[in-house]
C-alpha cells in the first residue's frame, strides 16, 4: 500500500471509522487493529514479515533486561546486539556472507524500529520509575501506520501523548486545515517530484564510458569545452558535467518533495484522527548554514542523532578534555562522526559511507568556519556580517550546492563514483561546485526578489501562477505540446519540462512570503486544487516512483 | 458490543461524520465541475458513429491528436467485410487516401491509422488495439498496409505518443508483449465517456479549435497541393550516426510485425513507397536503403507478407517534397494499391 494512494485513503477512512466510535480506553485496542491491518496489507506475507517481528522481538527483550539489569556494559552490549541484528538482516555490504533467514523478504520500516528501539532501550535505562510500555502499546508504538514505513520517528512521550490526548470532536478548522494539508502533499508527491523524477529519469548520467556522453557542445567555443577535460583521456566532458548537475538539482528536487509530500499526508491523515505528528521540514532551503539546514531537514532523524548520539559524544568529551577555550571546538568532531553515522544509515552499500563522509565534512567545515571566523572578527562583528544579504545568499549557494552534490552518492553507485572521481579529479570537482554555487546563487536572489515583487502586485496573482503551472503541466503531460521524454532527451526539452512545476512551487514561496509578511493574498478554493491536481495526475502516463526513504 | 453499538448512536461516529462532510464539501465542486465538462464536451463534439477510422482529421474531432484518434477508436472499425487498414508515417497518410481507394476498390472499408510516427513499434501498438477489438473469427478480415521508405524509416526511431495515450488513463494492458483493452467494450465505452473532459482540454489547450478558433487547415492543405517538387541542388545529407542501429530495430520490428500478423490472422501489405527521381539519383541514404532493405523484405515475404514495389512512380510532378506525393500522386498510387489489393480483397470475399 503505498501511501498517498486512492486505497491508503480508503483505509484511513475506513480505520477513521473504527477508531472514531471506540472509546477512549478502547483507542489502543482500535489503534492495534488499524495497524496489524495495515502491517498485513504492506508486507502480504508471514514469511516476508519474519525479521522485522524477530527484531521487534529483540527490541522489547531489550528494553526488559535494561530495565533489570542497570550496568553499563550490559547497556552497550544489548544495544550493540540490536545494531549487529540491524546490519545482518539488513544486508550491509559489510556482511555480505552472513544469512539468517534462507528466505527473501522485506525490510520496509526497520531503519525506523531500530531508531524506535534505541530510543526505548536509552530512555528506560535513564528513566527513575523504571515504567515501560506494555506490550501492546509497545507494538502499537512500533507499528504505527502512519510512521511506520518512513517515519516521522516520533519519541515514545510524543506517540503516548498522541494516543491518549487524540480529541475526538476535532472542530472543522482542524479538518479542514487537514485537507488542505493532504492536497499539498498529493500535489508534491504526484506531480512536483514525478516532475523531477522524470527528468532525472530522461536524463541519465554514466561514467563508465558512454563514448556519446564524452563529447563537448557543438556550438560551444574551444573554451567553454575545454572547461571540463577528462583527467583520464583528456576528452572534453563539458556535457558529461552539465548532466551530472542538472541531474544532481533534479534529484535534490525530487528527494525533497517526494518526502515531504509525503509527510504532510501522513501529517493531515493524522490530523483527521486528533494526532499531532512531529514536523519533519521546515523550509530547509531558507537555511544559511547546515546546522541551521539539518534542523529544518528530516528534523527528527537530525534531532533523534543530536539527542542519542551528538550529545552523549559531546557530553564524554568535555569530560576528557576539559572545559577550557578549545572545548568549543570539541563540537567539530562530534558533528562530523554524528552525520558520518547518519550518512551511512541511509544505506547498505559503501557508497553511503562516502554519503556519510561528505556529510559530516560539510557540517564539521562549517562549524569550524564559524568558530574561526568569531574568534578572528569578535561576536559582535561576526554577528553583523552574517546578517548581509549578500553574504547568506552566498552562503547558502555554497551549502545547498554542496549537499546536491553529496547526493549522488544516493543515485550513483561505488563504480559510477570511482569513474566520477576519477573522470573529473578534486580540481574538476571543485569547478562543478562553483558552478552549481553560481548557478543557486543567481536563483536564488531572482527567486527572492521576483516572489516579493509578485507577492506586491497583487493578492490573486499567486493563484493565477498556480493554475497556469498546472495548465502548463496539462499540455506537457497531455503530449500536446510535443514534448516526450525518450531516449533522446536534451537539455532543453527536460528545461521546458521543468517549467509547469517551477510555476506551481513559485505560487507556494509567494504564499510563504505573503503570510510571514503580512500581505493579503488569496488561496485558491481546495476544491479547485484537488480538481487541477487530479486532472494533471490523469494527464501523466508516467510511473509514479515509489517514496524515497522507504527503502530507508 | 453494547458499549460500541451505545457509542455508535451518541457520540461516537462524530468525527467521521465531521471528516465526511468536510470531505464532500471540498470534492462535490469538484465532481460537479468535472460533470459539467462531460456536458460541454459533448456540445462541442458529438460522439462518433462511423465504422471506419480516418486519423487526417482527427483534429476535427474530441480526440485531437492522431496517436489519441487511433487510441480510442481503433475498436469501432467495421470487421463484418474485408477491412484495410492503412498504418504508418506521414507518407502512407498522404499518400493513400480512403475515398480514392474506395473509388477503385468495392467489398472493403478502407481506415486510415495514419500516426504521424515512423517507428515500426508503434504500428505494432496500433495493430494490436485494432486485434484487441475484432471479433477472433473476423480477424481474417483485415488486411494492414504499412508504406516504408528511404528516410524517415531508416533515420527516425522517435515514438509516437500512442503508447504514452495507452498508459495513460489505465485501459490498456501489456499481456506477453502485446496490448490488449484492460476493461470490457461497455466499461471501455463508459471510460470514455468519462475521460471526455480530458480530451477537451488537451484539444481546447492546443492551437486548434473549439477555444481558440484557429482550425488546423495544415492537413487539408496538404491534401490539396498539386505543386510538383523541385531537386535540391545540393545533395541530399546522409547523418550515419546511429545509422545501422536505428535501421536494424525497425527491420527487425517489422520481421516481428510480420509474425504477429501471421499468427493473429490477417494479411500484412509492405509498400516501397515512391519517392522522387532525383532522391534516388543523388541521395546516398536511398542507396544504403536499397541495399539494407532486400534481406528483410525477403523475410517478411516467408513470413507471409505482402511485399508491393512502388518506386517505379517517380516523375516529379507526383511528389510535393523528397517523401510525400502530392494530390496528383495521391490519386496514382491509391489507384495503384487499390488494384494490388483487389485479388485479396476478392479472395477475403469469396470471389474468385
Amino acid at each position: 500500500m503505498t501511501v498517498g494512494s486512492l486505497f491508503f485513503f480508503i483505509f484511513s477512512l475506513c480505520s477513521l471509522a473504527l477508531y472514531s466510535f471506540a472509546k477512549n480506553n478502547r483507542s489502543e485496542i482500535s489503534l492495534s487493529i488499524i495497524n496489524l491491518i495495515f502491517v498485513a496489507i504492506v508486507f502480504g506475507s508471514i514469511e516476508n514479515f519474519i525479521p522485522i517481528v524477530s527484531f521487534s522481538i529483540l527490541g522489547y527483550t531489550s528494553i526488559l533486561i535494561v530495565r533489570k539489569y542497570k550496568n553499563y556494559l550490559f547497556f552497550i552490549a544489548v544495544l550493540l546486539i540490536n545494531i549487529t541484528y540491524f546490519i545482518i538482516i539488513k544486508k550491509y555490504t559489510i556482511v555480505s556472507g552472513v544469512e539468517i533467514f534462507g528466505f527473501i523478504y522485506s525490510t520496509i520500516g526497520l531503519s525506523y524500529l531500530l531508531f524506535r528501539s534505541i530510543h526505548l532501550i536509552i530512555d528506560v535505562r535513564e528513566s527513575v520509575d523504571d515504567e515501560i510500555p506494555t506490550i501492546s502499546q509497545y507494538i502499537n508504538y512500533q507499528f504505527f501506520f502512519l510512521s511506520f514505513i518512513s517515519g516521522p520517528i516520533l519519541r515514545y512521550q510524543e506517540y503516548n501523548d498522541n494516543v491518549r490526548d487524540a480529541s475526538r470532536t476535532i472542530d472543522r478548522v482542524e479538518i479542514n486545515a487537514a485537507f488542505e494539508r493532504i492536497i499539498l502533499g498529493l500535489i508534491k508527491v504526484f506531480i512536483v517530484a514525478v516532475v523531477a523524477h522524470e527528468i532525472t529519469v530522461g536524463l541519465p548520467v554514466s561514467f563508465l564510458g558512454d563514448k556519446t556522453m564524452l563529447v563537448g557542445f557543438r556550438a560551444a567555443p574551444d573554451f567553454i569545452n575545454l572547461f571540463f577535460t577528462s583527467v583520464e583521456t583528456n576528452e572534453p566532458i563539458i556535457r558529461i558535467a552539465f548532466r551530472y548537475l542538472w541531474h544532481s538539482f533534479a534529484f535534490l528536487v525530487f528527494l525533497y518533495f517526494n518526502f515531504s509530500g509525503y509527510m504532510d499526508i501522513v501529517i493531515g491523515v493524522g490530523r483527521l484522527f486528533g494526532f499531532k505528528i512531529s514536523e519533519n521540514f521546515n523550509h530547509p532551503f531558507l537555511a544559511y548554514n547546515f546546522i541551521d539546514f539539518w534542523a529544518r531537514w528530516h528534523i527528527t532523524l537530525s534531532s533523534w542523532f543530536k539527542t542519542y548520539l551528538f550529545n552523549p559524544l559531546l557530553k564524554e568529551s568535555a569530560l576528557k578534555f576539559g572545559r577550557g577555550k578549545a572545548s568549543t571546538y570539541i563540537a567539530v568532531p562530534a558533528l562530523f562522526i554524528t552525520f558520518l553515522v547518519m550518512g551511512i544509515w541511509h544505506g547498505t552499500t559503501p557508497a553511503y559511507f562516502i554519503y556519510g563522509l561528505l556529510l559530516g565534512g560539510g557540517i564539521a567545515l562549517n562549524m569550524l568556519y564559524q568558530l574561526l571566523a568569531k574568534q578572528f572578527f569578535g561576536r559582535k562583528k561576526y554577528k553583523i556580517f552574517s546578517q548581509n544579504t549578500l553574504y547568506k545568499n552566498i552562503c547558502r549557494a555554497l551549502m545547498v550546492s554542496f549537499f546536491a552534490l553529496s547526493l549522488s552518492c544516493l543515485w550513483l553507485d561505488i563504480a559510477q563514483l570511482s569513474s566520477f572521481v576519477k573522470m573529473f579529479g578534486i580540481l574538476g570537482i571543485m569547478k562543478l561546485w562553483l558552478i552549481a554555487t553560481i548557478a543557486t546563487f543567481i536563483c536564488f536572489v531572482f527567486w527572492e526578489k521576483a516572489t516579493d515583487i509578485f507577492a506586491r502586485i497583487s493578492p490573486f496573482l499567486m493563484g493565477a501562477l498556480f493554475i497556469s503551472g498546472f495548465i502548463y503541466l496539462l499540455i506537457f503531460w497531455g503530449g500536446i505540446a510535443n514534448i516526450n521524454f525518450d531516449e533522446t532527451v536534451a537539455f532543453l526539452e527536460s528545461f521546458v519540462s521543468a517549467v509547469g512545476v517551477v510555476l506551481i512551487v513559485f505560487s507556494w514561496s509567494i504564499l510563504y512570503h505573503c503570510q510571514t509578511n503580512g500581505i493579503r493574498f488569496f488561496t485558491i478554493p481546495l476544491w479547485l486544487q484537488l480538481l487541477l491536481f487530479s486532472i494533471a495526475r490523469m494527464m501523466n502516463a508516467g510511473a509514479v516512483p515509489e517514496f524515497i526513504y522507504k527503502g530507508f | 458490543m453494547l458499549v460500541l453499538f451505545q457509542n455508535l448512536f451518541t457520540r461516537g461516529f462524530d468525527l467521521l461524520v465531521n471528516v465526511l462532510k468536510i470531505a464532500t464539501k471540498i470534492t462535490l465542486p469538484t465532481i460537479l465541475t468535472y460533470i459539467g465538462l462531460i456536458g460541454v464536451s459533448f456540445y462541442f463534439y458529438p460522439s462518433q458513429t462511423s465504422t471506419y477510422l480516418d486519423s487526417t482529421w482527427a483534429f476535427d474531432s474530441y480526440l485531437v491528436s492522431r496517436p489519441a484518434y487511433i487510441t480510442y477508436s481503433a475498436h469501432s472499425i467495421d470487421t463484418t467485410r474485408p477491412a484495410v487498414v492503412l498504418i504508418g508515417a506521414s507518407n502512407t497518410g498522404v499518400g493513400f487516401r480512403p475515398p480514392e481507394l474506395s473509388k477503385h476498390l468495392s467489398g472493403a472499408s478502407f481506415s486510415d491509422l495514419w500516426l504521424g510516427s515512423a517507428r515500426v513499434n508503434d504500428y505494432a501498438a496500433a495493430i494490436d488495439l485494432v486485434y484487441a477489438g475484432t471479433p477472433k473469427d473476423q480477424r481474417s478480415n483485415l488486411v494492414f498496409v504499412t508504406g516504408l521508405a528511404a528516410g524517415q524509416t531508416l533515420r527516425y526511431p522517435y515514438r509516437s505518443v500512442i503508447i504514452e495515450q495507452m498508459e495513460r488513463f489505465g485501459l490498456f494492458k501489456q499481456v506477453g508483449g502485446v496490448y490488449k483493452y484492460s476493461v470490457n467494450s461497455t466499461l471501455f465505452d463508459i471510460s470514455l465517456l468519462l475521460l471526455r473532459p480530458f480530451f477537451l482540454l488537451q484539444s481546447g489547450l492546443s492551437n486548434l479549435k473549439p477555444f481558440v478558433g484557429n482550425r488546423n487547415t495544415a492537413v487539408a492543405e496538404l491534401y490539396k497541393s498539386e505543386k510538383p517538387f523541385t531537386c535540391l541542388k545540393t545533395n541530399y545529407g546522409f547523418d550515419e550516426y546511429h545509422l545501422d542501429e536505428y535501421s536494424r530495430s525497425q527491420f527487425d520490428a517489422l520481421l516481428n510485425l510480420a509474425d504477429h500478423i501471421k499468427k493473429y490472422g490477417g494479411t500484412l501489405v509492405l509498400v516501397d513507397m515512391p519517392q522522387p527521381e532525383c532522391f534516388y539519383q543523388q541521395s546516398k541514404l536511398f542507396k544504403y536503403y536499397q541495399n539494407y532493405k532486400k534481406p528483410f523484405y525477403k523475410s517478411a515475404i516467408s513470413k507471409g507478407a505482402v511485399y508491393l514495389n512502388f518506386q517505379d512512380i517517380s516523375s516529379n510532378r507526383y511528389f510535393r517534397d523528397q517523401t510525400h506525393v502530392n494530390a496528383i500522386g495521391a490519386a496514382v498510387i491509391s489507384k495503384k494499391l487499390a488494384d494490388n489489393l483487389a485479388p485479396i480483397i476478392n479472395r477475403l470475399n469469396g470471389k474468385p
